[in-house]
């Protein structure tokens, strides 16, 4: 269905659709939308607590790309540079001040047992980040910041403004949340 | 980094690179808030060129109306202004280069015959009587008193025989008069003679240094002569000043109308694959007449001509009914009439017009819901908020616009007007990336009045 809107153009390079885009070409435009949109949603699925705000943050942050493409000096990954916006974006929409509140007070189960690694592989994606969905969202961020894009603590801590410990604490709190949830789902399996 | 945590590897490994299908109406909402945001961005620059031209507008006419206002000496009798043929007579005077080619040219008549100098002048006395009194008429400058001798063919002769014979034409009448009783016409004179014919009429004696002197002294031309022959005409009448660039003869008038519009939508798919959603937007809404408010101003042409423009705000709605969810959608709009139109007086006690012209829109907004193209949910649409569903464009550009009308004078200064009028956008009122296109064409009938007011205009001196 997306296809009614975006009509794809037969652009071969990368550097010619970032030529392109900083000439305002409308084609350009569309066809690094079509290519990173559906990359990009899936990154704001991990950070939003829903859809509708996922897909305003897409929104936000390819406005940024468009305008701060002329910033971009072909040093490193495009895709990274997007990705970057992306999650710098998503970072900014959320209130700090509620990520701070909530980052006392959760208790984390403990009664559970370590889920095989295999039981993972069974999810889908959609699975997966149904999962990290229902974190709470100081623990999503610091998982997704952390364990998915790669970050450092002190980077991590840096982005949302927080101590390192706090970054640790919440990422180990994190992991235990997820792993009670995939063994409440072995259990529903079973 | 997490390189060993289990957990942490599996989620990276599945999810980092993993792609969703972007929805589809993601990109067209991306690419209305950035047009929305260039359109910002283009307004603000417009805004700021229509306040530039505004000011230099303003600060013109004030320049103009300085210019033309009269200065009075001490008697409180007005004189006339100083008037741009000023200038070249002072380039005259101050060049020695025309000097020298004006003793050439008159040395040259000095030598011509007294025969040869009889035939130049091709025109008739009682041709050029007529044609100065159809330019003192046009003018309405009083004839001047004395002939400023020689003054005039210095000043316009320009060296070339079309100047001489044009500026020969713009005497006063006295100097003409004694110019053509010492000439004959003939037709076959040659051009090239005219400019020594010219020179010698008016001087009519022989040369001398004291005459070439006088022709080329700015102090002795009688400035009331002057004036007669190079004064502009800008509409003066009696020389009072004008504030706007009317010509003499025009009727303005201000109009305030109020139209009941009926508008007839037009829906149509963009793609093969909308046409269910286009039906079931039909089905889902009822469009509702609407209103509209016009201030116009009128000015009106001797000949009947009419140019109009104004302010018209206009309001329609539209109902929308679709399982439980039940609104009324607005659409208002801003927009200036520039129309023109052909109007004739005294049929009966009425005034007929037909008018004809385009609206520009200056805002358009529009609130409400609809069914989305997915047919699934109700989406609200709006032009103030950027988070609602972007379907609708932001300014309309042009519409055209049809009217006739008739006015009945109610009281001696007051007139009602009625004019049926249509109105049709030129292009969709939807953005191009929105699967339906959306058009209107709106009947209506403009009632109001109309009032004079030329008297508004004008800055008439008492």
């Amino acid at each position: 269905m997306s296809a009614l809107f975006i009509r794809p153009v037969k652009l071969v390079t990368e550097k010619e659709i970032i030529e392109g885009c900083l000439r305002q070409k409308r084609e350009c435009q569309q066809e690094l939308f079509r290519r990173y949109a559906g990359k990009m949603l899936t990154v704001c699925m991990r950070y939003a607590r829903h859809q509708m705000e996922a897909e305003d943050v897409v929104q936000d942050a390819f406005i940024k790309v468009f305008d701060h493409l002329n910033q971009f000096q072909n040093k490193g990954s495009f895709e990274g540079w997007i990705r970057r916006i992306v999650v710098n974006t998503a970072l900014k929409t959320f209130d700090r001040k509620s990520f701070t509140h909530e980052q006392y007070g959760l208790d984390v189960r403990e009664d559970y047992s370590a889920a095989e690694p295999s039981v993972y592989a069974q999810l889908s994606e959609e699975e997966l980040l149904g999962l990290i969905a229902q974190l709470p969202d100081g623990y999503r961020i610091v998982f997704n910041l952390y364990a998915i894009e790669g970050y450092s603590h002190a980077e991590v801590a840096e982005m949302l403004g927080v101590q390192e410990s706090t970054s640790r604490s919440q990422l180990v709190k994190a992991r235990k949340m997820l792993q009670a949830m995939v063994m409440d789902l072995q259990k529903v399996a079973v | 980094m997490s390189e060993g945590n289990p957990i942490d590897a599996i989620f990276r490994d599945r999810l980092y690179d993993h792609s969703m299908e972007p929805p589809m109406h993601l990109w067209g909402a991306l690419e209305a808030r950035r047009a929305a945001q260039v359109k910002q961005e283009n307004r603000r620059k417009l805004g700021f060129w229509l306040l530039s031209a505004a000011l230099l507008l303003c600060i013109s006419g004030v320049v103009l109306i300085w210019l033309t206002e009269q200065p009075t000496d001490s008697t409180g009798n007005t004189t006339p202004a100083p008037t741009q043929s000023d200038a070249p007579v002072a380039q005259i005077q101050k060049s020695p280069s025309n000097s020298v080619q004006r003793n050439a040219d008159l040395k040259e008549v000095e030598t011509s015959s007294a025969a040869n100098l009889s035939v130049k002048n091709p025109v008739s006395k009682e041709e050029l009587l007529a044609d100065q009194e159809i330019a003192l008429a046009k003018n309405k400058v009083t004839k001047p008193e004395n002939n400023a001798s020689g003054f005039q063919p210095i000043s316009k002769s320009g060296h070339t025989p079309a100047n001489n014979a044009v500026s020969t034409l713009k005497q006063p009448a006295a100097s003409l008069v004694s110019d053509k009783t010492a000439t004959s016409t003939s037709p076959d004179q040659s051009t090239a003679n005219q400019a020594t014919t010219s020179v010698t009429n008016d001087l009519d004696s022989p040369i001398s240094t004291e005459n070439i002197q006088h022709l080329t002294d700015f102090s002795s031309i009688d400035s009331k002569a002057y004036a007669v022959v190079y004064e502009p005409s800008l509409g003066l009448d009696g020389g009072r000043p004008l504030t706007l660039p009317l010509p003499k003869g025009w009727r303005v008038y201000g109009e305030l109308f109020g139209a009941v519009d009926v508008p007839t939508r037009t829906l149509k798919a963009r793609e093969p694959e909308f046409e269910s959603y286009r039906q079931a937007r039909e089905q889902s809404e009822t469009v509702q007449t609407g209103q509209r408010m016009s201030l116009r101003f009128s000015m009106i042409s001797i000949d009947g001509i009419a140019i109009r423009s104004g302010l018209s705000y206009g309001i329609h709605r539209e109902t929308f009914d679709y399982q439980q969810a039940k609104q009324n959608n607005r659409f208002q709009t801003i927009d200036i009439p520039v129309v023109l139109g052909y109007e004739r007086n005294n049929v009966g006690k009425f005034t007929l017009s037909a008018n004809a012209g385009v609206y520009v829109n200056m805002a358009f907004n529009q609130h409400g819901s609809f069914l989305s193209p997915d047919l699934n949910k109700v989406l609200e649409f709006s032009s103030n908020k950027p988070d609602a569903y972007p379907a609708f464009r932001n300014h309309l550009g042009l519409s055209w616009y049809g009217s006739v009308a008739a006015s009945y004078p109610i009281t001696p200064r007051l007139r009602l007007v009625i004019e049926p009028y249509v109105l049709r956008n030129s292009g969709s009122f939807t953005a191009n990336d929105y699967a339906i296109d959306q058009r209107y064409q709106n009947w209506g009938i403009n009632i109001g009045i109309r009032k004079k007011i030329n008297k508004y205009i004008y800055f008439v001196k008492p």
